[in-house]
């Protein structure tokens, strides 16, 4: 029914989800660009990104296309390297919170009872608590570094996998295929994983892509405040922070080019996940 | 009116529960975690003499139950506990200098943000499938992924340094401040007839305030847009519409319906509200609770870091209360 519905959906070209495909492909060619140089910095990079390139504070040239830090370090080498560190926290941490979160959803969801309720109570109070915030705390008491930010982070988005998957648990549970399922004799377990779990997955793929744009700015704003990395180690949001105080003298590329870069990835992932919506939650959009 | 009063009186009893989860789940990030905060707030170079005396005055060296009780027990009688840097001050005190600072911010984003996103939300509707709602639609995904600080600098960039026109930081110019009485400083100014603080702290507030409203009203375009067009699809504005009712009353009716879940979407943006205002605050060197944490932080006082977490978390049930209340006055559907 849902794979029917999702084929129909895909083959027939209306105008809306023509948008929706483009949205991905377009959220999928910024997410390729940032990945390309996040593996291959070593060779697209002109210059190491930590060590002099030029005379400090010198606006963009030919030979330093955007320009030098207050260091003489190439800005454009520091954002091509600087996309390493977003990738793998907010990759390892989205695969974190949701390996926690939909297990979690899935069996709270099914069970229901007191023990659902309790959970449910416990990441709603944490979904209602400021994300920033929180991941501040963690980070502040664990101490800055780099596995410190992806825990941080990875607790911050558990409850979002949580709800999703227990909402959806909820829907499913009733429908007439678990219930034929549960009369030819399929316990629980079995139930959850061949007949519900299946059903979770386009859900989960969606949130996992707007999740994750969500929490490349939480990373890029932890590491903006100097919870992540520390000097030289070249990461977006701390290049940002240590650009704001030339900001006044108006050396606007070391603003301009590491923050740019937070905003083009999250976008990516936004149009992915935006799309991906679009295409297989019918209804949603009209 | 009497299921009215009941329902507000059975959600704010909600409420105990959820601050509950909510200080534990402080207490736990802060005390029980791997890791001594102390410790690594401090930094690794201080003797364990040292170490030990901060553990003792934040009353980290006794058992873990006995901490959870004490915490649980102060926070209910308003004690904060003393700030671990300068004058001790309690650290209710110093969150309240600091409090009305991050109040006026966010109150100004958020009422840019619930404007811009009201516009571009009814234009995308009213000219669905144009070109118009494309664009739209892609100022709402374009605003979600800005990222508050280079967005805020940005901003600082253009108006405060090339255009040189607007301040690129602080509350207020110095010497200016309004007589305290609230504290939000454009209330006050209003409230003493001070017009030059009143403009003073009205140019102050505008970048951050427009940072955070622009980077907000994202999800309120989306939000306006879709629920009016489900609205305006419904059979009685159809009947409207076929009687030759004028097309502004029409938008009335329509809008008034549109909005119940938008105020909902209100509750849970003013968690983001405050997250962001954290990043718009450090941008703008805006003296609020936001750099108050961040700066706590830094000094290693410990106390004040606590009572800033624990003072949002209030913060955030308190404002879910308000939001369920105002829903509950609005919607008759939602009274139980």
């Amino acid at each position: 029914m849902q794979v029917k519905n999702l084929a129909t959906k895909i083959f027939r070209p209306i105008i809306p989800e023509a948008e929706g495909r483009n949205m991905v492909i377009a959220g999928m060619i910024i997410v390729a660009i940032v990945l390309f140089m996040a593996i291959f910095a070593d060779i697209i990079s002109p210059y190491d990104p930590t060590k002099l390139a030029g005379k400090p504070l010198s606006p963009p040239s030919a030979q330093n296309l955007m320009g030098t830090d207050n260091l003489g370090r190439d800005v454009f080498s520091r954002v091509i390297y600087g996309s390493r560190i977003v990738l793998m926290v907010v990759f390892s941490a989205s695969l974190v919170s949701m390996s926690i979160g939909v297990p979690i959803g899935l069996i709270s969801g099914y069970f229901g009872g007191k023990l659902d309720r309790a959970i449910s109570m416990i990441m709603d109070s944490m979904y209602a608590f400021p994300s920033l915030i929180l991941a501040i705390a963690i980070a502040a008491v664990l101490g800055p570094s780099v596995v410190n930010a992806v825990v941080a982070i990875s607790v911050v988005y558990v409850p979002t996998y949580f709800r999703m998957t227990r909402g959806q648990t909820l829907s499913l549970k009733s429908r007439l295929f678990v219930e034929a399922a549960r009369a030819a004799g399929a316990g629980n377990l079995r139930i959850m994983r061949r007949y519900i779990f299946p059903n979770l997955v386009t859900t989960v793929i969606v949130v996992f892509s707007l999740s994750i744009a969500d929490a490349i700015l939480t990373e890029a704003g932890l590491s903006f405040l100097g919870f992540i990395v520390t000097a030289p180690t070249p990461d977006w949001g701390f290049d940002l922070s240590s650009g704001r105080p030339y900001l006044p003298s108006g050396y606007w590329w070391m603003i301009t080019f590491p923050g740019a870069m937070v905003m083009i990835l999250a976008l990516g992932f936004a149009l992915i996940g935006e799309g991906l919506s679009e295409l297989y939650a019918p209804g949603r959009e009209r | 009116m009497a299921s009215l009063k009941a329902y507000i009186a059975t959600r704010a009893l909600l409420v105990i529960p959820t601050v509950i989860i909510l200080l534990t789940l402080v207490f736990f990030i802060l005390r029980i975690l791997p890791g001594d905060p102390i410790a690594s707030m401090v930094g690794q170079k201080v003797p364990p003499e040292v170490l030990e005396k901060l553990r003792e005055e934040a009353g980290l060296n006794k058992p873990l139950i006995v901490q959870y009780v004490d915490y649980i027990f102060n926070i209910i009688h308003g004690d904060f506990g003393r700030s671990m840097i300068w004058g001790k001050r309690p650290v209710l005190s110093e969150i309240m200098d600091r409090f009305p600072a991050t109040l006026e911010l966010t109150i100004f984003g958020f009422i840019i943000s619930v404007i811009l996103g009201v516009i571009t939300g009814s234009v995308a509707a009213f000219r669905r499938g144009s070109k118009l709602d494309a664009s739209m639609r892609v100022y709402s995904i374009i605003a979600y992924s800005l990222f508050i600080p280079w967005f805020g600098m940005v901003l600082q960039m253009i108006f405060g340094v090339y255009f040189d026109i607007l301040p690129i930081g602080g509350r207020i110019s110095p010497g200016m401040e309004p007589e305290r009485i609230t504290s939000l400083y454009v209330l006050d100014s209003i409230i003493t007839l001070n017009f030059k603080a009143l403009s003073a702290s009205l140019i102050h507030l505008f970048l951050p305030s427009l940072t955070l409203g622009i980077v907000l009203s994202g999800a309120y375009t989306r939000l306006v847009r879709n629920n009016l067009i489900d609205v305006l699809s419904q059979d009685y504005i159809t009947a409207y519409r076929s009687r030759g009712v004028k097309n502004m009353k029409i938008v009335r009716h329509a809008m008034k319906n549109a909005f119940i879940p938008v105020i909902t979407l209100m509750g849970l943006q003013f968690a983001i509200l405050l997250a962001g205002a954290v990043l718009t605050e450090t941008t703008f060197s805006w003296p609020g609770m936001g750099t108050f944490l961040l700066e706590r932080i830094q000094y290693r006082d410990y106390n004040s870091v606590q009572g800033a977490i624990v003072f949002y978390a209030l913060f955030v049930a308190l404002i879910s209360l308000v939001v369920d209340v105002i829903y509950a006055l609005i919607d008759p559907r939602i009274r139980y």
